[in-house]
C-alpha cells in the first residue's frame, strides 16, 4: 500500500512539468532580426504551420513583429501564430547588416538564456538585403529553407574552404577570449522579389529568387567589421586549420589550368621569439591529388609533378598572405595569430610580429597519374 | 465391507458395473467402472478364466488369472481408490482382489503445439502420466535419474512426480521442494500451475519457472541440475528454478549453428527492449523532450498529429488496449473464425482509425512494433509480464517524459535484481557475474567448449 502510494505520488507531484503536445507548438526553424527605427523587427519562420494538401510537406510561414527587445517581439507573435513558439529546433539566426554592425553580441543574450534553445544554431549575416526577406524565400529541393541553409553550409564546410559557419557557442566563446575575434557566414538572396516567397519558386528548375551562401564576414568587438573576399576566406580557413577538402586551380601551362584536390590538410602554428621580436610560423602540410589536368606536359615524369607541387604551394601561400593582409588592413584579430603568441608568451602586449608561412604539398597517388589525352596525342 | 454396500454405491455411479457369475454355488462378483476400464481385457483375462469354471477359492484367482498388476484389498478406502484408478475388482466370498485393466483415456503422443522448433524432435508431453514419464526415461537412461512420487489433492488424488538427477542436482533444493510438496494441502489439482503457485509463496510478476511441453527441454534442464515436476493430466511440465535469461533461450538454439544462434539471441534481446521501451520513449519524446528528436522527424510527427483530437498518451493506451483485446480474442476464438478476426483487426482498427483522423499512423507503427516484438517469446507468462511493464513505462513517460522512462528502468532493474526464486538470484549469471556461463548467455559457443555446468545451480560442474 505504502509503495503504491509513493509511486502514485511521483505521478501527482510531477504535474506533467514540461508537457506539450506536438500539435500545440509552432516549431521555429529560423529567426531574422532587422532594425526598424529604434526597435527590433523580429521575424520567425514556423515549420509545421499546416499540412500541404498536395505534397504532404509542411508549409512554412513567417511571422514578423516589432519590439524594444527580441523577446518582447517574439512574445507578441502569439497574437498571430496559432500556438506557442517552440525554439528547441532553431537552426539559423539571420542578422541584417545594420543589426550586425551595431553589435552581434547585443542580440545573442536571449538565445543563451532560453533553456529550450540549443546553442548550436548558425549565426549568419544578410548581405545587401533585409534579414526577414532571407527567411521568406522558398527553396528547393528541401522544403524547409532553414534546413536548406544549414545543410548547404555543412556541405560547404566539408568540401570547400569557401565559407565557414560559426555556431552560437563558438561565437560567444571566441568573443570572450582575448586576442581573437569570431567570424560569421554570409547569406545572400539573388534576384529577390515577392514571387520568390511563394510555391512558384520551387516548381521551376530556375528559381526566381535564390538563396546563396557568401564567404565570411569578420567581426571586431562583437560587431560586424567587413566582408572577406573569396581568396581571403580560403586563406583564413588555411590558417585556422579548417580546410577539410577543396579544389585549387593551378596554372600548369601558359594558358591552361589543372585542378589540385586537397584531401587532407594540417596547419600548425608556433611562435619563436628572437631579439624581443615575435615570429609566428604557419606550417601548412597538405596531401592532394590531381583531379583535372589540361596541359600537355608529361606528368608521369617526377620533375613535372614536383613543379606542380611547387605551384600549388605558391598558390596556398598567396591565399594565406591575402588573409594576413586583410587582417592587417582591418586591424582585427580574426586569424587568431595574436592569441597563439599570447598563449605561449603571456606577457605579450600587442607588439608587432613577423609572420612566416611554410607550405608543403605532397601530390599522392602518383602511380595512378597519367597524361592528359591532349598530351598523349603529341 | 461387503458386496451389498458396493451395490448401494452403484446408485450414484451409473457407470459402475457389477457382474455376478455363478460358479459351482459360489458367487463371483466382477466390479469395475466401464468408463475407466478396458472391456476387452476384462473379457479376455478375467471373465474367460472364470467362465471356464476353474475358480474355486480366492487363491485360485491369484494363480489362474494372468495379470501383471494385482492387489489384495483389505479396507474400504483402498477399494474405492483402486476402482477409481481403473482397476477391476473380483470378489469371492467377500474377499477382494483387484486387477489393473486401465483404458488409456488420452490421445497418443503428438507434436508440440505451442513450442514450435525448426530442427529437433517433435514429440510432446501428453495428458498421460505414464507416457510423460516414459518420454523422459527414454532420454535419460541412467540409474541416477530419481523419481519421487506424491499424491496431492484430497479429491482429485493427482499423482505428482519429482524428477532429478542424483549427483548433479543441488540436494538442498530437492529437500526444500520435497518438503513443500509433502505439506501441500489441496482439494483439487487441475493443472501444473496449481503446484507452482504453492511452491513459491512470493508474488512475482515475471515467471520463476519454465513450463514446457517438450520432453527434450525437460531432459536438458534435468542434466543441468534442475528439478522437474510432472503432474498427472497435464501436458505441461514444470522446470525449476528458471532465471531471466532462460526466457531468451529456446531448446532449438542447441540444435543449430551456434554462431547463427548468437545473432538470434541478440535479436531477441533487442526485441525485449523494443517491446518494453518503444511506446514509452515515443510518448516521452513527442510530448516532453521534443528537442531530442532530429528536426525532420519532429516535423513529420507534428504534421501527423495535426487534427488528432486526443492526447498522445490516450492514443497510446487505446491502441495498446485494442491490440491486447485482439490478441485475447485470437487465443479464444475457434480457428474457423480466425481470418475474419484479422481482417477486422487490420482494416478497421488500423486503416480506418487513421483515415478517420482518430489515431496517428506513427502510433499504430509504434504499438504494432512493440507488440509484435513481445510475441517473440514462447512462454505466455513472460509475454504478459512484458505487457504490464510496457504499461508501467508508458505511464511514467506520460507524466514525466524521458526522466520518467529512466525512473521506470531503474524500477525494472531493481525489481529484477531483488527477485530470489527458490533462493537463487533471478539475474544469474549476469549478476552475480560468472565468466564461464557467458559462453551460453547471449553469445553461444560450440558444445565442446560448454564443458562446465552452471556453478550457481550445482556443485558438480564438470560435464564430462
Amino acid at each position: 500500500m505504502k509503495k503504491i502510494f509513493i509511486i502514485l505520488l511521483i505521478f501527482l507531484v510531477s504535474g506533467c512539468y514540461n508537457y506539450k503536445e506536438l500539435n500545440q507548438i509552432s516549431i521555429v526553424s529560423s529567426i531574422a532580426i532587422d532594425k526598424a527605427d529604434d526597435e527590433y523587427k523580429v521575424s520567425a519562420q514556423i515549420m509545421n504551420a499546416k499540412e500541404d494538401e498536395e505534397s504532404e510537406n509542411s508549409q512554412v510561414i513567417v511571422y514578423t513583429e516589432n519590439g524594444k527587445t527580441i523577446n518582447e517581439a517574439l512574445r507578441k507573435m502569439i497574437l498571430k501564430a496559432p500556438n506557442n513558439l517552440y525554439g528547441g529546433h532553431l537552426s539559423k539566426l539571420v542578422l541584417s547588416e545594420e543589426v550586425a554592425k551595431e553589435g552581434i553580441i547585443n542580440v545573442l543574450d536571449l538565445f543563451q538564456r532560453l533553456t529550450e534553445v540549443r546553442n548550436e544554431f548558425t549565426i549568419t549575416v544578410a548581405k545587401g538585403i533585409d534579414a526577414s526577406d532571407v527567411i521568406k524565400v522558398m527553396t528547393s529541393p528541401e522544403s524547409i529553407p532553414a534546413e536548406y541553409v544549414t545543410n548547404s553550409l555543412k556541405s560547404a564546410d566539408v568540401s570547400s574552404a569557401l565559407t565557414y559557419s560559426t555556431k552560437l557557442d563558438e561565437f560567444v566563446s571566441l568573443y570572450l577570449k582575448d586576442y581573437i575575434d569570431p567570424v560569421i557566414a554570409i547569406i545572400e538572396v539573388k534576384d529577390y522579389e515577392k514571387k520568390g516567397t511563394t510555391m512558384d519558386n520551387t516548381s521551376t528548375t530556375d528559381p526566381i529568387s535564390k538563396l546563396v551562401l557568401g564567404n565570411i564576414a569578420i567581426t571586431k568587438d562583437g560587431k560586424l567589421e567587413k566582408y572577406l573576399t573569396e581568396n581571403e576566406t580560403i586563406g583564413y580557413n588555411f590558417v585556422k586549420n579548417q580546410v577539410q577538402e577543396m579544389i585549387i586551380p593551378v596554372k600548369c601551362d601558359n594558358n591552361s589550368y589543372s585542378s589540385i584536390s586537397i584531401l587532407e590538410n594540417k596547419t600548425k602554428t608556433n611562435v619563436d621569439r628572437v631579439n624581443n621580436k615575435y615570429k609566428v610560423n604557419i606550417n601548412i602540410t597538405s596531401s592532394a591529388v590531381i583531379s583535372e589536368y589540361n596541359c600537355v606536359n608529361n606528368i608521369t615524369n617526377e620533375k613535372n609533378i614536383k613543379k606542380l607541387e611547387k605551384e600549388t604551394e605558391k598558390k596556398i601561400k598567396y591565399y594565406v598572405n591575402k588573409s594576413i593582409n586583410a587582417q592587417k588592413e582591418s586591424k582585427g584579430r580574426f586569424l587568431g595569430l595574436e592569441r597563439t603568441i599570447y598563449l605561449d608568451y603571456p606577457e605579450y602586449k600587442n607588439e608587432d610580429f613577423d609572420i612566416k608561412v611554410n607550405v608543403s604539398v605532397n601530390l599522392s597517388r602518383k602511380g595512378e597519374t597519367r597524361n592528359s589525352s591532349k598530351g598523349a596525342k603529341r | 465391507m461387503d458386496i451389498e454396500k458396493i451395490k448401494l454405491f452403484q446408485k450414484y455411479n451409473p457407470d459402475l458395473k457389477i457382474r455376478e457369475l455363478k460358479n459351482d454355488k459360489i458367487s463371483i462378483y466382477v466390479i469395475y467402472f466401464e468408463t475407466l476400464c478396458d472391456s476387452s481385457s476384462i473379457n479376455d483375462f478375467i471373465l474367460k478364466p472364470i467362465n471356464m469354471n476353474i475358480i474355486k477359492t480366492i487363491d485360485d484367482i491369484k494363480d489362474k488369472i494372468p495379470s501383471g498388476n494385482l492387489k489384495d484389498i483389505t479396507d474400504e478406502k483402498t477399494l474405492y481408490d483402486t476402482l477409481y484408478n481403473g482397476f477391476t475388482i473380483v470378489c469371492v466370498k467377500n474377499k477382494f482382489i483387484s486387477f489393473e485393466t486401465k483404458y488409456p483415456l488420452d490421445s497418443g503422443i503428438s507434436e508440440a503445439s505451442n513450442e514450435k522448433v525448426i530442427k529437433g524432435p517433435k514429440d510432446a508431453f501428453t495428458e498421460n502420466y505414464q507416457n510423460n514419464m516414459g518420454l523422459i526415461r527414454k532420454r535419460i537412461r541412467s540409474k541416477d535419474l530419481k523419481i519421487n512420487e506424491y499424491v496431492i489433492g484430497t479429491s482429485s488424488k493427482t499423482k505428482v512426480a519429482l524428477f532429478y538427477v542424483d549427483g548433479i542436482v543441488n540436494k538442498d533444493l530437492v529437500n526444500k521442494i520435497e518438503k513443500k510438496l509433502k505439506n501441500m494441502t489441496m482439494d483439487y489439482v487441475a493443472n501444473s500451475n496449481y503446484i507452482t503457485e504453492n511452491l513459491e509463496k512470493k508474488d512475482y510478476m515475471l515467471p520463476t519457472n519454465l513450463m514446457t511441453e517438450r520432453p527434450d527441454l525437460a531432459s536438458f534442464h534435468l542434466m543441468e541440475g534442475r528439478i522437474i515436476i510432472l503432474v498427472e493430466n497435464t501436458p505441461q511440465v514444470i522446470i525449476l528454478p528458471a532465471f531471466f535469461n532462460d526466457f531468451i533461450k529456446t531448446i532449438d538454439d542447441y540444435y543449430q549453428n551456434p554462431k547463427n544462434v548468437s545473432v538470434t539471441r541478440i535479436i531477441r534481446v533487442i526485441a525485449l527492449i523494443i517491446a518494453i521501451f518503444t511506446p514509452a520513449i515515443y510518448v516521452a519524446l513527442s510530448t516532453f523532450n521534443q528537442e531530442t528528436l532530429p528536426t525532420g522527424v519532429l516535423i513529420n510527427f507534428s504534421i501527423q498529429r495535426g487534427g488528432v483530437p486526443f492526447p498522445t498518451i490516450v492514443e497510446a493506451i487505446v491502441m495498446w488496449l485494442i491490440f491486447e483485446v485482439l490478441r485475447e480474442a485470437d487465443t479464444r476464438i475457434p480457428y474457423v473464425m480466425g481470418s475474419s478476426m484479422s481482417i477486422v483487426g487490420a482494416l478497421v482498427v488500423g486503416q480506418a482509425a487513421v483515415d478517420a483522423g482518430m489515431i496517428t499512423p506513427i502510433m499504430i507503427i509504434i504499438i504494432a512494433v512493440s507488440s509484435v516484438a513481445s510475441l517473440l517469446f514462447n512462454d505466455n507468462d513472460i509475454v504478459n509480464a512484458i505487457r504490464i511493464w510496457k504499461l508501467i513505462f508508458l505511464l511514467f513517460a506520460a507524466f514525466t517524459g524521458l526522466y520518467g522512462v529512466f525512473i521506470a528502468s531503474l524500477l525494472f532493474i531493481t525489481k529484477l535484481c531483488s527477485m530470489e526464486p527458490y533462493g537463487f538470484d533471478y539475474t544469474i549469471p549476469n549478476a552475480p557475474f560468472n565468466k564461464n556461463e557467458q559462453k551460453n548467455n547471449i553469445i553461444l559457443t560450440k558444445k565442446y567448449k560448454l564443458n562446465k555446468r552452471n556453478p550457481f545451480l550445482t556443485k558438480n560442474i564438470d560435464r564430462r
